[in-house]
């Protein structure tokens, strides 16, 4: 029952044709299906309605159309490229193809993925590395936060709309056909467990604000794997019927670590992920967890905003580290005392740059970012500091300029200069000047 | 307390949420044939599209009662839609209706198929006859509705040729629940349809708007999406036999 089938030329708003180029679709849903296209000469996704309500709604169709003229916030949308013209009483819209490895978040949350073979098989889903994790973690906050500047809203995030690569930590961000700016709604019902409780209580429509609550459920179930909101209370209830889900979802949801109502914690059995995760992240990362499904469960306002996760995201990157033994950990509460950073597993330890509020442990190949070195930076891609060893000396580790500008580096009364693509030794005590403003400490040991 | 050593990529998959989809299933002598043969090679099709519609946290489960001369559960436990094989069915003697509402009222409890621990959405039901019941389905009716799974479930129902509406309607509640089809021309595409919208709607939830879901054993939020979704699909007939569409003739 194909819409379409290969060589249909399906004409665009904008002039020129998408072509199809595989008879089936590549994939079909409740709203309409996806085709394989050709659109200025490379393969696209052409996203073609079959629902009536999306291809009658004049409404919806100029929404898309706005955006195609606005264009993508950033690189991270499957953004709606052209909008087609009428064919047969519907239309459709171009947009890229995801990379073809590329996992979907709920994929993920499974930890694996069913094949479409018969029989069905499972392929395990898994992040490379947890630097991947954080950087997908990262890109999904920076992506809405680009959304979100332009007074749009994404609406329905759930776990279908994210696209990773599980090797890199690369996502692109699917599903844009309901981004509208704040306050317009084309009645998209959300997906339960994502959706802020004033959407689940239909007292509010979509928007900046809700987007923020799922946005904090989706990091949410990205490190700590479970549902912030599925407790014991809510096991109670056995049938989550659509009034259970009001109430524990809408009415008074309870987080699981609320700090003060022990009433909804996680269950043994159920939730082993958040059980044995929670403790092992630090605070600063908890609290806004916490801000986001406590306080503001209903003062909407204080929900944390995308650049608060951003910053307490670009430190965690830095806290968690690597042992060369293989051991992984967060730098723990004591290093500042301490002045250096131990591996739990095997006990060696590591010198301690601090850069602001950021323990950076000094392992090999440990790095900082733009963000953190340079005054009124917000590039956290670009690494300006690494930890290398001596070509020369095996064993002298040092901390290498990758940055363009120089370093001036502070020692016990001494001064010197580190040039960019150069490298200075790491002495417990020594002070760096990244520029005129923005300096790190590489702790002393106690 | 941080400075652990741990995996943070070793998890468990996700807690998920169990909807269980009962399917009662009319094989009596009259569904011999055209109309099973469309049954089982439909079910055998559209279950591995449901595979990904409720997203990585639910399970969706499938229980098969058919009913003839008895009932019969194509497996004695509830499956998970992700390794469940359809057996195929054969058809042959009466249509025991009753026979299956109370065998469902039996296994609709916390004690049989929806057992705790787990946490269930609300269930789907889904019951499919040609004709009229030969025992007392009515009076097996009342007693299944008292069940409180059943009240907040979802109860769609797919009479074909010379049914009997009114105990589908019965069941179902609400008459634009029953979807009908003359001919039997497009079973497929309304057993395609009423699988897949039913385990969308039954593992979403639906918070969206406010009303219709003050009462815990109401289903009413559940049957309006359902009801949306139908004329989503079939335009504003609400019989979709008036316009049969082309008949699924695969798989004989
Ligand atoms: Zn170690």
């Amino acid at each position: 029952m194909s819409s379409f089938s290969s060589g249909d030329r399906i004409p665009l708003m904008t002039g020129g044709y998408a072509k199809v180029v595989r008879d089936a679709p590549l994939g079909s849903g409740g709203q309409g299906e996806v085709y394989l296209v050709e659109y200025k000469g490379t393969q696209h996704a052409l996203k073609w309605y079959t629902s009536l309500k999306m291809r009658t709604s004049v409404e919806f169709k100029e929404n898309i159309r706005k955006n195609v003229y606005d264009g993508a916030p950033s690189e991270r949308f499957a953004w709606p490229l052209d909008v087609t013209e009428d064919v047969n009483g519907s239309f459709g819209y171009v947009m890229r193809l995801l990379p073809k490895d590329n996992e979907e978040f709920s994929d993920f949350l499974r930890t694996y993925r069913i094949t479409k073979t018969e029989p069905p098989r499972r392929v395990p889903v898994k992040f490379a590395s947890f630097p991947c994790l954080i950087r997908a973690a990262i890109q999904v906050v920076d992506s809405f936060a680009a959304l979100h500047r332009v007074g749009k809203s994404y609406q329905d995030l759930n776990d279908g709309g994210i696209s990773m690569d599980m090797s890199t930590g690369d996502i692109i961000i699917c599903d844009c056909d309901n981004i509208a700016p704040d306050r317009t709604n084309f009645g998209i019902a959300g997906k339960q467990g994502y959706m802020a409780p004033e959407i689940v209580l239909g007292t509010k429509t979509p928007d900046v604000y809700s987007d923020r609550f799922s946005l904090a459920v989706i990091l949410f179930k990205l490190f700590f794997r479970d549902d912030p909101f599925w407790g014991a209370k809510v096991c109670k209830c056995c049938n989550l019927t659509d009034y259970n889900y009001r109430k524990y979802y809408g009415e008074e949801p309870v987080f699981i670590y609320h700090p003060t109502d022990s009433s909804n914690r996680p269950v043994e059995g159920i939730h082993d992920n958040v059980i044995r995760m929670w403790g092992r992240y630090p605070q600063y990362l908890k609290d806004l967890f916490t801000r986001a499904f406590v306080d503001g469960l209903k003062e909407t306002s204080k929900r944390p905003i995308e650049i608060e996760w951003m910053s307490a995201l670009i430190r965690l990157r830095s806290e968690s580290f690597m042992c060369s033994c293989g051991g992984f950990s967060f730098v723990s509460d004591d290093a500042e005392k301490s002045g250096e950073c131990t591996c739990p597993k095997c006990g060696r330890s590591y010198p301690v740059l601090m850069l602001g509020k950021t323990r950076l442990p000094l392992a090999k190949d440990a790095v900082a970012y733009s963000c953190q070195t340079r005054f009124g930076s917000d590039d956290f891609e670009k690494i300006t500091l690494k930890v290398v060893e001596n070509r020369l000396k095996q064993g002298l580790m040092g901390l290498k300029n990758l940055d363009d500008c120089d370093w001036e580096v502070f020692l016990d009364g001494t001064r010197k200069s580190v040039q960019p693509d150069k490298g200075t030794e790491i002495v417990p005590g020594m002070r760096i000047e990244f520029d005129r403003k923005t300096s790190g400490t590489v702790l002393r040991r106690n | 307390m941080t400075g652990e050593a741990f995996d943070p990529l070793e998890a468990e998959p996700i807690a998920r949420k169990r909807l269980v989809l009962f399917y009662l299933i009319d094989v009596s002598g009259s569904m011999d044939g055209q109309k099973i043969g469309v049954v089982n090679q439909v079910m055998e099709e559209v279950i591995p599209e449901i595979r990904n519609v409720g997203g990585a946290d639910s399970d969706i489960q499938l229980a098969v009662l058919t009913f003839s001369s008895g009932t019969s559960w194509m497996y004695p436990q509830p499956s998970s839609i992700e390794t469940f094989q359809w057996s195929r069915l054969s058809a042959d003697g009466m249509t025991s209706m009753g026979g299956a509402f109370l065998e469902l009222d039996n296994k609709m409890s916390r004690s049989a198929f929806l057992s705790a621990p787990h946490l269930s959405f609300a269930p789907v039901v889904f019951l499919l006859t040609d004709g009229y019941p030969t025992d007392d389905a009515l009076g097996a009716l009342e007693k299944l509705k008292l069940n409180r799974w059943f009240k907040s479930s979802l109860k769609v129902a797919l009479g074909i040729g010379d049914f009997d509406r009114d105990i589908l309607e019965a069941f179902t509640g609400n008459p634009e629940l029953v979807l009908s089809t003359a001919t039997g021309k497009n079973l497929a595409q309304l057993i395609r349809f009423a699988t897949i919208s039913s385990s969308t709607i039954g593992s979403r939830s639906m918070g969206y708007g406010s009303g219709g879901a003050d009462s815990e054993d109401s289903s009413a939020l559940k049957e309006k999406a359902f009801i949306d979704m139908k004329k989503d699909a079939f335009g504003d007939e609400q019989n979709p036999t008036v316009d049969d569409i082309d008949m699924d003739d695969s798989g004989w």
